[in-house]
C-alpha cells in the first residue's frame, strides 16, 4: 500500500513536472510584463501538433522527436515575438483586461486555427526508443519516459534559478520589474527585454508541449486544461517566483496523482479547494511577497 | 466642461438643452429598440425566434457582468458561477421537486445571489488579477462540483427542464424571456444611475479616494458582485428552458469569457455596450457557422480587432465617430478618457513612463 502510494507520487511528480515547465514560463511573464497570457496553453497546444507533424514529416521516432524539441519550442517563441511586437506592446498602457482578453482572442484563434490544419482528430506521438521501457521503483515498474520528465523538470528549475538569482540577466530582469524607467535610463533596451522575456515563456510553453505529446496523446481542447492549472501553479507559488511555480506544479502533480487513487471523482476539485485557500489565506502565493 | 458653460452664461442654454435633447433620443432610441424586440419575431421563423430569445439571454447576462466591469472596474473572470446556477436551479427544482419553471425562476436570482455573497466576500479582499483568479477558481470549484456529481446534477449528462404548456411554443417563450429581461436592464439601469452607481464610478477611477469620502469600499464592491450575480442568476435561469436543459459547460470558464468578450466588444464605457456585442456575439456566431465551421476563428479574430484598434468597443467607436463625447449621467468615463489610439499609432515603442506604470500595478 505504502509503495503504491509512493509509485503514484512519482507519477504525479512526472506529471506536475511538465506542468511546471509551462507554468514556469507563465509566470515569468506574469512577473516581467505584468500580462496575463491566456494564450500561453494554446501555445503548448501548437508545440504538441507540431512535435505530431514532424514524427510524420521525418518517419524515424528518435529523430523526429529530437528535432521536434529542436524546432517546435523555437516555432511557437517566434509567434510569441510576433504577438508580442504587434500586438501586446500597443494596448501595454491600457489597463490589463485588455491584454486579457486580447491573449483570449488569440486562444479562440488559435484553437479553430489549430482545427483547420489538423482536424479534430487525436494523434499519439510515439516515444524515442531507449524511453519506452520502464525501470523498477519501489518494486514495480515506472515508466523511464516519465522519469526523463522529473530530472529534466529539475534541471530546468535549476537553470531557472540560476539565470534569474547568479546571472546580470537576471538582476537587470529583477531592476526593470522595480523601476523600468531607471533601467531604461542605464541604458537597456526595456521594451526589447520585454520581448525577450515573452519570447523565453512561450519557448518553455512549446517545450512543456514536446514533452507532454508523447505522454498522453494530441488533441483539441489540450489548451483549456494546461491553462487553467497553469494559472492554479502560478498563483498558488507567487507569481513571478520559480521556487514557487515548482512547488505549486508538484503540489498540484501530486495531489492529481494520490487524489485519484483516494477519491477519483474529485481530483479536479482539489485543485481549485487549494487554490481558493491559497488565494484566502495567502493572497500572494506560497513564495510570494507583499508588494 | 460643467465649468467652462456656468462661466459663460451664454451657452448654459445649449448645453442644458442639448443635454435633455441627447437624453429624448437616446429614450426614444430604447423605445424604438424595444419596438422592434416586440414586433419583429411575429414574422421571423421559429428557429430566428429562438436565436432573438438567446440574444435577449445574453444581453441580461452581459449587462449584469458590466455592473462590475464596466461600472467598478472589477474584472470578474468567474460570471458563469452565477448564470450556471441560475440555469441548475431551475433545472433543478423542475427535475428533482417538479417546481415549473415559472415559480422556479424566481429562485434562480436568490441561490446566485446568496453564491455571489459567500464567494464575494473573499473575493472583494483582492484586486486585479488576484481578484480576477480567485473569480474564476471559485467557477472552476462549483463546475467540478456540478461535473461530478451525478446523481444530483446529472453530471455532464445535463439535466433537463422542460417549459409548461403554456410557455412550449418558442414565441411565447420570447416574450417571456423578453418581459424578464426588459425589467432586469431597467433594474439595472436604474441602479446604473443611482448614487449607489456613481459610487462604484468613483471606486473604479480611484479606490483610495473613494475610500477619503466615505465610502466603504469594499461593501460597495461586494454589493455589486452580488446584484451583478443576481442579474446573471435570472439569465442563467432563462436559458436552462431554452435549450430545455441545463449542462455543466453553462459554469464552465470559457462561459466565463462570454460576458467578458461581449461587454469588451460592444463597449464598456456605456449601458448600451454589452447589449450591442450580445447581437453581434449570438447573430454572429450563428451567421458564421451557417457559411463556415469555425466559429471561434471569426470571433477571436473579431475580438482582436476591436480590443487592439477600437478600444471604446463598437459602441466607442461609433459615438467617436458620430463626434459624441459624452461623459453621461450614468457615470461612464468619457471616450476621451481612452488614450487616443492615434497617439500610441505614432509612439511605437513602450515608452519608459508606461513601463514604469505598467510594472507598478497589478
Amino acid at each position: 500500500m505504502l509503495t503504491d502510494i509512493l509509485v503514484q507520487v512519482m507519477s504525479g511528480l512526472s506529471r506536475g513536472m511538465v506542468l511546471f515547465i509551462v507554468a514556469s514560463g507563465l509566470t515569468l511573464i506574469f512577473g516581467v510584463l505584468r500580462v496575463i497570457n491566456f494564450a500561453h496553453g494554446s501555445l503548448y497546444m501548437l508545440a504538441a501538433y507540431l512535435t505530431h507533424s514532424i514524427a510524420m514529416l521525418v518517419g524515424s521516432n528518435d529523430l523526429s522527436f529530437y528535432l521536434a524539441l529542436l524546432i517546435a519550442p523555437v516555432a511557437v517563441a517566434l509567434l510569441g515575438v510576433v504577438i508580442e511586437v504587434t500586438m501586446m506592446r500597443r494596448i501595454s498602457h491600457r489597463p490589463h483586461q485588455y491584454q486579457l482578453i486580447l491573449t483570449f482572442a488569440l486562444t479562440l484563434l488559435i484553437a479553430d486555427g489549430v482545427k483547420m490544419v489538423w482536424g479534430g482528430d487525436y494523434y499519439t506521438v510515439a516515444r524515442p526508443s531507449f524511453l519506452e521501457g520502464s525501470f523498477t521503483v519501489f518494486g514495480q515498474p515506472f515508466p523511464s519516459y516519465y522519469g526523463m520528465l522529473i530530472i529534466v523538470g529539475f534541471v530546468i528549475a535549476g537553470g531557472l534559478l540560476w539565470m534569474l538569482t547568479r546571472t546580470r540577466l537576471g538582476k537587470v530582469l529583477d531592476a526593470a520589474v522595480s523601476d523600468g524607467e531607471m533601467v531604461s535610463a542605464l541604458g537597456i533596451n526595456v521594451p526589447a527585454l520585454y520581448t525577450a522575456v515573452f519570447a523565453f515563456g512561450v519557448w518553455l510553453a512549446g517545450l512543456g508541449g514536446v514533452l507532454a505529446a508523447p505522454v498522453g496523446s494530441v488533441s483539441l481542447g489540450m489548451d483549456n486544461s494546461i491553462i487553467i492549472e497553469s494559472f492554479a501553479v502560478v498563483i498558488i507559488g507567487g507569481v513571478g517566483n520559480v521556487i514557487g511555480a515548482l512547488l505549486g506544479a508538484i503540489i498540484i502533480g501530486v495531489m492529481q496523482s494520490v487524489g485519484i487513487m483516494v477519491a477519483p471523482k474529485m481530483a479536479i476539485a482539489f485543485i481549485f479547494v487549494v487554490l481558493c485557500a491559497v488565494l484566502i489565506l495567502r493572497p500572494r502565493g506560497l513564495m510570494g511577497v507583499k508588494a | 466642461m460643467a465649468q467652462a458653460s456656468t462661466n459663460d452664461p451664454g451657452k448654459v442654454r445649449p448645453a442644458v438643452l442639448s443635454g435633455l435633447l441627447r437624453q429624448r433620443w437616446s429614450l426614444l432610441g430604447w423605445l424604438a429598440f424595444l419596438v422592434v424586440l416586440t414586433v419583429v419575431p411575429l414574422f421571423m421563423g421559429e428557429s430566428y425566434v429562438y436565436l432573438t430569445t438567446n440574444f435577449v439571454i445574453m444581453a441580461l447576462y452581459a449587462v449584469s457582468f458590466n455592473l462590475l466591469l464596466g461600472q467598478t472596474g472589477m474584472l470578474s473572470f468567474g460570471h458563469a458561477a452565477y448564470f450556471g446556477l441560475g440555469a441548475y436551479t431551475v433545472a433543478l427544482l423542475w427535475s428533482r421537486l417538479s417546481i415549473a419553471v415559472f415559480p422556479a425562476i424566481l429562485l434562480a436570482p436568490l441561490v446566485a445571489g446568496v453564491a455571489a455573497l459567500a464567494i464575494g466576500l473573499f473575493c472583494v479582499r483582492l484586486t486585479g488579477m488576484y481578484f480576477a483568479m480567485l473569480t474564476l477558481a471559485f467557477a472552476q470549484l462549483i463546475f467540478t462540483v456540478v461535473f461530478e456529481w451525478y446523481s444530483f446534477t446529472g453530471g455532464d449528462n445535463g439535466l433537463p427542464v422542460m417549459p409548461p404548456d403554456y410557455l412550449l411554443a418558442a414565441r411565447r417563450y420570447y416574450y417571456f424571456s423578453l418581459v424578464i429581461v426588459i425589467v432586469c436592464t431597467a433594474l439595472l439601469r436604474l441602479i446604473v444611475s443611482s448614487p449607489f452607481g456613481s459610487a462604484l464610478a468613483a471606486i473604479r477611477e480611484n479606490p483610495e479616494r473613494a475610500a477619503f469620502v466615505g465610502i466603504n469600499v469594499r461593501l460597495y464592491q461586494l454589493a455589486a458582485f452580488v446584484f451583478a450575480g443576481v442579474f446573471s442568476g435570472v439569465a442563467g435561469g432563462l436559458m436552462a428552458p431554452l435549450q430545455q436543459m441545463a449542462f455543466p459547460s453553462m459554469l464552465f470558464w470559457t462561459q466565463s469569457a462570454d460576458p467578458v468578450l461581449m461587454a469588451l466588444t460592444g463597449g464598456i464605457h456605456s449601458f448600451t455596450g454589452p447589449i450591442v456585442g450580445a447581437a453581434v456575439f449570438v447573430f454572429l456566431n450563428f451567421a458564421v457557422t451557417t457559411v463556415f465551421d469555425y466559429p471561434l476563428f471569426a470571433f477571436g479574430a473579431l475580438v482582436l480587432i476591436v480590443v487592439l484598434f477600437f478600444p471604446g468597443g463598437i459602441v466607442g467607436a461609433t459615438e467617436r465617430l458620430l463626434g459624441q463625447r459624452r461623459r453621461g449621467p450614468a457615470g461612464y468615463p468619457a471616450e476621451a478618457g481612452e488614450p487616443d489610439p492615434e497617439a500610441a499609432t505614432m509612439e511605437p515603442d513602450r515608452s519608459v513612463a508606461q513601463v514604469g506604470s505598467n510594472a507598478g500595478n497589478q
